[in-house]
């Protein structure tokens, strides 16, 4: 079990993009992408609706292929079996509808685990403490008998993120993370996810929000029009005003005691 | 609030495992008192004595009756009871969907299509064995058009729907074959076919029929985890390593092998797949992957007391037991769905 917590190496993980051209049919979707990321990484992605972070998103989980090359650890991401995959990168997608079955949230976030051991058992078994630490990361603990379709839609979000954080894959990739959390869970998350990049691990996330990407991601990569527009810390990324530009708002700035904090104003 | 995570967890979960623990042999242990009622009743009542006299042989009157009568009838009841419950449970963790079963893939309706054209044609009675080879070939033939046609489109979702065209398909040309057939003995023949039997079925039939159940059981068993996976959705279960294409193939190339040749010789049993895995759903938290054995115990279950029931009623000729699952099971079901903690909607 790649259980990573504890891990402070900064190679755990390692993805270079050479795509000319990602698309679904006909229809291209990114273009002329390059860029190369590694453990230790947080890399928020922004930028408008539609200018295809998602789709980067499913490139890097393997669920699409472009014209170019993909590299995880220096091998082409489909060389990899779909077993070894799974054990590496972990996805969040963007998926807002429910799980259908009635099942506990402890047993679906034990879902994360199927890649290590496909017939496993949620309780008395090897993975019962990961899976209680997990519910505890994520403020689960009580909840953790419920069904999930009898809880709220945050409480939901919270059972999906502890189900793609409980593999500690090395690659973590979360298409919206803070959708429906509450500001006291975004931070949270914000913070695990950085104790994770911190840990070796590479988190690439797409967020809508520009003052929690900007203040706990190391990278930004901002998209527009299916291509990387600037690929940059944030600080660089803030005084381009590039952010301004691809969303068409006003970004105001102010420094408090507790640090910058940015808002949008149109 | 990560003070003591696992006191609560502990103490308000043994309660919850407690029934899938004894789910299992509970349901095995209903389905042996069945099957020796399946043995023992019929036109001649067996005791325990003379159904065990029956299967080694020593008692001669008892051994015809048992071994060549009631326990093919028994074998078929409980393999295609249990296919059917498995491949509802298959089809429903598939699709993500609690209305799915078996017949949404359509090839139970190909299956009864073929047989319906031999006992059409006539070829039935010159040949005995014509009705279940050309309900497996019915099968057969509307399974790889399917998959030949998913595999130029792919999904879960036109997979079900080509199915249900097909479905469709074949149980418009049974109509049209009814509405053509100018002997009335052919047409009652063919309605009554459609209800589904086990009765007067012989060994060669289990020969028939065992090994694709067997495999398509097989197939469906393999899928296991990845419905289990699929609960989050395709691209969740894709992550998580399994090839949903694959699994989609697996699961509709069981449930054509096993169905079909269930229907080719049993005829159209419905109701069984749609109902099992909602019965076994609640002991078992929903997990659906846990669900497809007792699923499967749970359809034997329902097709062999079925079958029973069908030998104590009194009636002129033998109730259809397809007939009977339908008109017992439909109010049961109802009730469990309006009264019992199946939350269906929100």
């Amino acid at each position: 079990m790649s259980e990573g917590g504890d891990n402070d190496q900064h190679d755990l993980i390692a993805v270079d993009v050479r795509m000319s051209r990602v698309g679904i049919g006909n229809r291209s979707i990114l273009h002329d992408l390059s860029l190369s990321m590694r453990g230790g990484e947080f890399i928020a992605v922004v930028g408008p609706n539609g200018s295809g972070k998602t789709t980067f998103l499913r490139l890097l989980a393997g669920l699409l292929r472009g014209d170019g090359e993909l590299m995880l650890n220096g091998t082409p991401l489909h060389r990899h079996t779909l077993r070894h995959r799974a054990r590496l990168i972990s996805y969040l997608p963007q998926d807002t509808r429910q799980p259908v079955w009635p099942m506990p949230v402890r047993d679906i976030v034990a879902l994360g685990l199927l890649p290590f051991d496909a017939d496993l058992q949620t309780r008395y078994g090897p993975h019962e403490q990961v899976i209680d630490r997990q519910l505890a990361d994520c403020d689960l603990t009580a909840i953790a008998d419920r069904p999930i379709d009898r809880i709220s839609g945050g409480e939901r979000m919270r059972a999906l993120l502890a189900r793609a954080l409980v593999g500690g894959q090395p690659l973590i990739l979360m298409d919206e993370p803070l959708t429906s959390l509450d500001p006291a869970h975004q931070l949270r998350l914000m913070q695990l996810l950085a104790e994770r990049a911190a840990a070796g691990h590479l988190v690439v996330a797409v967020l809508h929000d520009v003052d929690l990407a900007l203040h706990f991601a190391s990278r930004v990569l901002a998209f527009d029009k299916g291509a990387i527009l600037a690929d940059d810390v944030p600080a660089a990324i803030y005084a381009s005003g590039i952010l301004e530009t691809i969303f068409g708002v006003t970004i105001r700035g102010a420094d408090t005691e507790g640090g910058h904090i940015l808002a949008m104003r149109p | 609030m990560v003070a003591e995570p696992r006191a609560p967890s502990s103490q308000t979960l043994r309660p919850a495992l407690a029934p899938a623990a004894v789910l299992l042999p509970v349901l095995v242990v209903l389905l042996c008192i069945a099957a020796v009622f399946a043995l023992a009743i019929g036109p001649a009542r067996l005791s325990l004595h003379e159904i065990f006299g029956g299967l080694t042989g020593s008692n001669e009157t008892a051994a015809i009756i048992v071994r060549e009568i009631r326990l093919p009838r028994l074998i078929l009841s409980l393999s295609i009871g249990a296919m059917l419950g498995l491949a509802g449970a298959g089809i429903q963790g598939l699709s993500r969907n609690p209305l799915a079963e078996p017949a949404i893939i359509g090839t139970p309706q190909a299956a009864a299509l073929g047989a319906v054209l031999t006992i059409y044609s006539g070829l039935a009675d010159t040949f005995s064995f014509a009705l279940p080879i050309a309900a497996i070939a019915g099968a057969m033939i509307s399974m790889v058009i399917t998959l030949a046609a998913v595999r130029r489109i792919g999904g879960v979702t036109s997979l079900l729907l080509i199915g249900l065209t097909l479905g469709s398909l074949a149980g418009s040309a049974i109509s049209l074959v009814l509405s053509l057939s100018s002997n009335p003995y052919a047409v009652t023949e063919i309605v009554f076919w459609l209800m589904g039997s086990f009765a007067d079925r012989s060994m060669q039939h289990v020969v028939l029929s065992l090994p694709f159940i067997v495999v398509g059981a097989a197939a469906i068993l393999y899928c296991a985890p990845a419905y289990k996976a699929l609960t989050l959705g395709e691209d969740t279960a894709a992550s998580l390593g399994f090839d949903v294409w694959r699994v989609s193939i697996l699961t509709a190339g069981g449930i054509s092998l096993g169905v079909g040749a269930a229907t080719a010789v049993a005829g159209a049993i419905g109701f069984v797949g749609l109902m099992a895995p909602h019965l076994a759903r609640p002991f078992l938290r929903s997990d659906p992957q846990r669900i497809l054995v007792p699923s499967a115990l749970i359809g034997a279950l329902l097709t062999t007391t079925a079958d029973i029931l069908v030998r104590l009623i009194p009636s002129t000729s033998e109730i259809r037991v397809g007939a009977l699952l339908a008109v017992i099971g439909a109010p049961c079901f109802l009730y469990l769905v309006i009264f019992r903690p199946y939350r269906l909607d929100n």
